[in-house]
């Protein structure tokens, strides 16, 4: 009996071990990851004498993210761990969470795991609301990414939060006016506009193309708005009511094209008229932008905003290192890449959708963080998100 | 020694406390018809079930065809050549008649991973008509099919392994003339072939008819065999029953605490097989009900408790007019019904002793709507210890104890409940003599009592023995009428039943 | 017999030993009195959900309706205390709640219907209407019951609703009755036990704590959002697991189960974050443990074998 008893013990022990073996296993793993990113950037390696300098101060920042699955999360996962890195920071993850009440959860964990501060994705306003009271009650910085709050007492009360770092947003205002005037610059201006629907985070685009289209003098023939079930098989009829009722129509501006919107689009207009008589001009970039460009199908297309989370994550280790930025929150605006030919087509694939590449190098987030360089402000990262550009990209990838 | 097909040595099988086998041998010989004889619970069940692979032997070693042989499983021993028409049934439903005839065969079908149904259709309807069966096909579903036709399928699938021992277990007591008139030929065939039978039946004119031998069995220990004229009921009879355990074992004849009011009245049943069915129960009587399995007694316990709902007709207390039409009025007025089948209706096995004592009389342990520990340990304590169940305490589980214990366990819930009116289906089945000595006891305890008791028996001797009026059954209706007289015999009785 | 007690024993001696490594090895971390308490307020919601549930998992049933039922009671609760009074919002929550056990269990019943298959429908109902609720509505809970959001009230409602439901589980008919109709539904049947109803009144007590559970993800979520109540039911169902709740209910269920279960989850969950285990492993590790549970508790004696 007592046998029986022993060996159940020991099993159980031996479970305990091997789940701390793994553990151990998983955070080996993390960082031969990581020195395979230095290794990568080892020639920008800091002085020793920095390194020196950072040693006793070695920060922990979590990360409340949805996924690292997608295009989006995975190129987030891959620049912040590298800017960790470049920072000398402790990063840990939290991953997974989809609801107000996990997302708390994860921020609680991780507090509690040791994290100075928090840089979240936000699932919701709540969640925003949540997170925030947390971080005041235990003297937390955060910092958020990629959303506006809507309402606005929880606004407010995040805004009077001390420990509110900031947040910032695609500058999607910018953008749709970009992408109007390419759009008019090639004498087209009798519109189709593809909106998203109302209540998503996106809908502010809707309205800013139809603001830009005003400015540039142009006419929105008609809309639609994009169906909220994900099908692709909407965007055909749509096109197809377009193009038999508005034969006059020369180009659609389209706020989302994710999801194989675009491709879809594309391949209708494709089978309904003739080369270059009616372009597009869209957020996001999609399979086939390749050809689309090559056959005259496309005029201009925005995206590569997930770089936003690097100046995010510098924002909030600065505050964390007790020197933050700002004396108050701030918000930041990401620029847009846009692509206007296939030769843009083939840069973009090569440093902007590929999370290998490093847009940011380790110089230039060691730059940013007032530890390594006494002289930043919160102007130098303004304008390093405002230089973002293609051109830019390119000029500083060797 | 070259004719002796299968050999048995010192075969042992335990339940629990219970020794169902005691070092039994056997010889059995090529061409030889073996009847296998005793009482319920003498060990004949378990011990073909150790021959087919169905349980695994405690001790002992087998033999055959001059091999040491082991089977695994029923399919195993069939595949070896020694195949059983079971006592219960043995097809599967939503099958069709092929699939059950080639259950676990069905790879002699395959056409690389698809079997070819045609086929197999093909080869059924072959057996189907080998065995003289032409008004069902290989296609049929058998839930189409009556009980004798599904054995008939079980024949098929015996046959099919062209088996050189085949064990005819309890078979013939389900059919009509014609259907065992075709099992006989089955065997008669197999004997002259040289092959080996082993036949298992209760009726012991017919075993005198079929077979050449008989091995007779009693509480798990051989008796004795007897060969050829010495075969006759009455020499089998002896030896099965053995002791004079007739004497003080049931009710002695001249007690009777029958009143004339009736408790209990049955009208016009209708439900499935019963037709017609009415019959009344007096204070302090116990009315035997006597048939084969599937004549509908059964069932009809079922309706009297109100767990079934007839078709037609109904059951009403004759001293308040109440008609019970679930269980729960009859458990309200004290009616208790203790099923056939104990581990599967009757017991909450993996349960203590005490919620399956007090299950019936909850609403009489309450105080407000809350049940106390101790109301319910007082309650199941005092039961256990009116019916002398032997367990370690209360809280044991009901599967760790041995079949009677179980069946005191059942009682003690309805005693438990002052239940007045009683149906037990087969109460003793499967109990060894000491606690079936007990519960016969107890059963005339209680209609001195006043209270009655509706008695639902498969054993004739059982139902002569302890009933102040039987009824017997067949086909679903009330076929004979008997009083406790001396003059009644078991010969009547089986004329009525089949 | 010793065998018995082991497997009675495990998923405590599991929580214990839990606490002792955990403890040991994250430099006090795990052990802070804010850590527990972050433990507790994230369990508090299976908890209620999963005392309610112990009754449908005793008769031998999976509740699957459990996350959209507590999505679908927490969207009327808000919306409807939004438009007239946010004091109706818990007794809304509860009359849903026990509305969706109902609808489970008629399917269930009546409609003749498996009820985890019945459960789903009410998933995806509830998923649905978050949904389209969270576009349609402002769905915020009002600051005034901000001061809700503290260990106190989490402790406070788990014990209470946790005590009302060993009563109602030990000393009372419904969860004598369905325990034993969860050991054997033909011998309850035929002991006198009207199986149906006591099934339907097991769904509704879990509508119940469901509609508690609801109440309780409005004050934790701060509102409710689109995927509220996303994964309560696997959550439950994985609580009461590794707190050793027999997987095919009867007697040998314990309420203690998902008290000992939820804690279990939980603390697994943040110890192994406080370690800094990466997050996608922690999934993986958590899948094992439940194996692990399953196939040292599970009872293969009985021969009965879940769907």
């Amino acid at each position: 009996m007592k046998k029986k008893f022993l060996a159940l013990m020991m099993v159980a022990a031996m479970a305990v071990v091997s789940v701390v073996g793994c553990g151990k296993d998983a955070s080996d793993n993390k960082t031969k990851d990581t020195n395979k990113d230095t290794q990568d950037v080892s020639v920008s390696e800091p002085p020793d004498e920095e390194n020196q300098d950072t040693e006793e101060v070695r920060h922990k920042i979590g990360v409340i993210l949805y996924g690292k699955d997608d295009s989006m999360g995975a190129a987030d996962y891959a620049y912040l761990n590298y800017a960790a890195e470049a920072l000398n920071v402790d990063i840990q993850w939290a991953l997974n969470d989809y609801d107000a009440e996990s997302q708390l959860a994860s921020a609680e964990n991780l507090v509690s795991a040791g994290c100075e501060g928090l840089l979240f994705l936000p699932i919701s306003d709540n969640s925003v609301s949540l997170i925030s009271d947390y971080c005041q009650q235990n003297e937390i910085y955060f910092q958020m990414m990629n959303r506006d709050i809507s309402d606005e007492n929880i606004k407010a009360a995040t805004q009077a939060n001390p420990y509110y770092v900031g947040t910032s947003f695609e500058a999607n205002e910018a953008a749709t006016n970009q992408l109007t005037e390419l759009m008019a610059a090639e004498g087209r201006l009798k519109y189709g506009v593809g909106k998203v629907a109302p209540g998503s985070s996106l809908s502010v685009r809707n309205t800013a193309f139809e603001e830009s289209v005003a400015q540039a003098g142009g006419t929105i023939l008609a809309d639609y708005t994009a169906p909220s079930d994900g099908s692709t098989q909407a965007y055909v009829t749509y096109i197809e009511n377009f193009v038999n009722s508005y034969p006059e129509m020369d180009g659609l501006l389209l706020s989302s094209t994710t999801g194989g919107g675009g491709e879809t689009i594309m391949n209708t207009l494709q089978s309904l008229v003739d080369p270059g008589k009616i372009k597009i001009a869209a957020f996001d970039t999609f399979e086939g932008m390749e050809g689309g460009f090559e056959d005259g199908w496309l005029t201009a297309l925005a995206g590569g905003i997930a770089i936003q989370c690097v100046p995010d994550f510098i924002m909030l280790y600065n505050a964390v290192d007790g020197t933050p930025l700002s004396d108050s929150f701030t918000v930041l605006y990401q620029n847009f890449i846009f692509i206007t030919n296939l030769e843009d087509c083939a840069t973009f694939a090569k440093y902007i959708d590929n999370p290998d590449h490093m847009i940011y190098n380790a110089d230039i987030i060691r730059s940013l963080a007032k530890r390594y360089n006494p002289d930043v402000t919160l102007d130098d990262v303004v304008k390093l998100m405002n230089d973002y550009s293609l051109a830019w990209v390119v000029e500083n990838a060797e | 020694m070259e004719d002796i097909i299968l050999k048995l040595e010192g075969m042992v099988k335990s339940f629990g406390p219970t020794k169902a086998v005691q070092n039994v041998s056997m010889e059995l010989h090529r061409g030889q018809v073996l009847a296998l004889i005793g009482e319920n619970g003498s060990g004949k069940s378990t011990l073909m079930s150790m021959v087919t692979g169905n349980l695994k032997p405690d001790g002992g070693h087998m033999e055959f065809k001059g091999k040491a042989y082991s089977p695994g499983s029923i399919i195993d021993a069939g595949n070896q050549g020694i195949c059983i028409l079971i006592q219960e049934l043995g097809t599967i439903d939503g099958l069709t008649v092929a699939e059950n005839i080639f259950l676990g065969k069905e790879s002699r079908f395959a056409k690389g991973i698809s079997i070819s149904s045609r086929q197999m259709n093909q080869a059924a309807d072959e057996l189907l008509k080998s065995v003289g069966v032409t008004h069902f096909r290989a296609k049929t579903l058998v839930d189409e099919l009556s009980f004798e036709e599904r054995k008939l399928i079980e024949v098929c699938r015996a046959m099919y392994n062209d088996p050189e021992v085949l064990i005819v277990d309890e078979t013939t007591t389900a059919l009509s003339h014609t259907g065992r008139e075709k099992i006989y030929g089955i065997i008669e065939s197999l004997k002259k072939q040289k092959k080996a039978v082993i036949f298992i039946s209760h009726d012991l004119d017919e075993v005198q008819n079929i077979c050449d031998s008989a091995f007779v069995l009693r509480d798990g220990q051989y008796i004795d065999t007897l060969y050829g004229k010495d075969v006759t009921p009455e020499s089998m009879r002896q030896l099965m029953i053995g002791r004079d355990l007739s004497g003080n074992y049931y009710r002695t004849k001249d007690t009777s605490y029958v009143k004339d009011d009736v408790v209990l009245e049955v009208k016009n049943i209708e439900y499935g097989i019963l037709k017609d069915v009415s019959f009344k129960l007096h204070r302090g009587e116990i009315l035997g009900l006597g048939g084969l399995t599937e004549c509908g007694m059964h069932e009809l316990c079922k309706i009297v408790f109100g767990a079934v709902k007839p078709k037609k007709g109904e059951v009403e207390l004759t001293e308040n007019h109440v008609k019970i039409t679930s269980p729960q009025t009859a458990i309200k007025n004290h009616i208790a019904y203790l099923p056939k089948d104990r581990d599967n209706e009757s017991l909450f096995l993996m349960t203590s002793i005490k919620d399956n004592i007090t299950v019936a009389s909850i609403d009489n342990l309450k105080t407000g709507p809350v049940i106390t520990r101790k109301s319910e340990k007082t309650l199941a304590n005092k039961a256990a210890q009116q019916l002398a169940v032997k367990m370690q305490n209360i809280e044991q589980l009901a599967k760790e104890l041995s079949g009677g214990n179980k069946q005191k366990v059942v009682v003690a819930k309805w005693m438990a409940n002052d239940s007045n009116i009683l149906i037990m289906d087969c109460p003793t089945r499967g109990i060894d003599i000491g606690v079936k000595a007990a519960i016969y006891k107890l059963m005339e305890e209680l209609i001195k009592e006043g209270k009655s008791i509706l008695m639902v028996s498969e054993e004739i001797p059982e139902l002569l023995g302890m009933s102040d009026r039987i009824l017997i059954m067949k086909d679903g209706t009330i076929n004979g009428q008997f009083g406790r007289d001396e003059n009644v015999t078991e010969k009547d009785l089986i004329e009525k039943v089949i | 017999m010793i065998k018995e007690w082991v497997k009675k024993a495990i998923p405590f001696l599991g929580l214990i030993i839990l606490i002792i490594v955990f403890g040991a090895t994250t430099g006090g971390r795990f052990l802070k009195i804010t850590n527990l308490k972050n433990i507790f307020s994230q369990a508090a919601i299976v908890m209620v959900a999963g005392t309610g549930c112990s009754f449908v998992m005793a008769h031998n049933n999976l509740d699957f309706s459990l996350g959209g039922a507590c999505a679908m009671s927490a969207v009327a609760g808000i919306v409807l205390g939004g438009k007239l009074s946010y004091a109706l919002m818990l007794p809304v929550c509860l009359i849903v709640g026990m509305l969706c056990g109902l609808i489970t269990s008629v399917l269930h019943i009546k409609a003749r219907i498996p009820a985890f298959m019945a459960g789903m429908c009410i998933m995806f109902a509830g998923r649905g209407l978050a949904q389209g609720a969270y576009l349609q509505f402002v769905m915020t809970l009002p600051v005034e019951y901000k001061v809700l959001q503290n260990i106190w009230f989490y402790l406070g409602v788990v014990v209470l609703v946790f005590a009302a439901a060993y009563i109602l589980f030990e000393y009372t008919k419904i969860g004598k009755f369905n325990k034993l109709i969860g050991s054997n539904p033909q011998v309850a049947h035929l002991s006198g036990i009207p199986v149906d109803k006591y099934k339907v009144i097991a769904f509704i007590v879990s509508g119940f704590t469901v509609g508690v559970a609801a109440f309780m993800s409005i004050i934790r979520g701060g509102g409710v959002g689109a995927q509220t109540g996303t994964n309560l039911e696997i959550n439950v169902l994985l609580a009461l697991t590794l707190g050793g709740f027999p997987l095919t209910g009867g007697s040998a269920s314990k309420m203690r189960s998902i008290i000992i279960g939820s804690l279990v989850l939980f603390i697994l969950n943040n110890g192994l974050q406080l370690w800094g285990v990466d997050p996608t492993l922690i999934n993986v590790i958590k899948g094992i443990v439940f194996l692990a549970v399953v196939y040292i508790t599970i009872d293969r004696g009985s021969g009965k074998v879940m769907i």
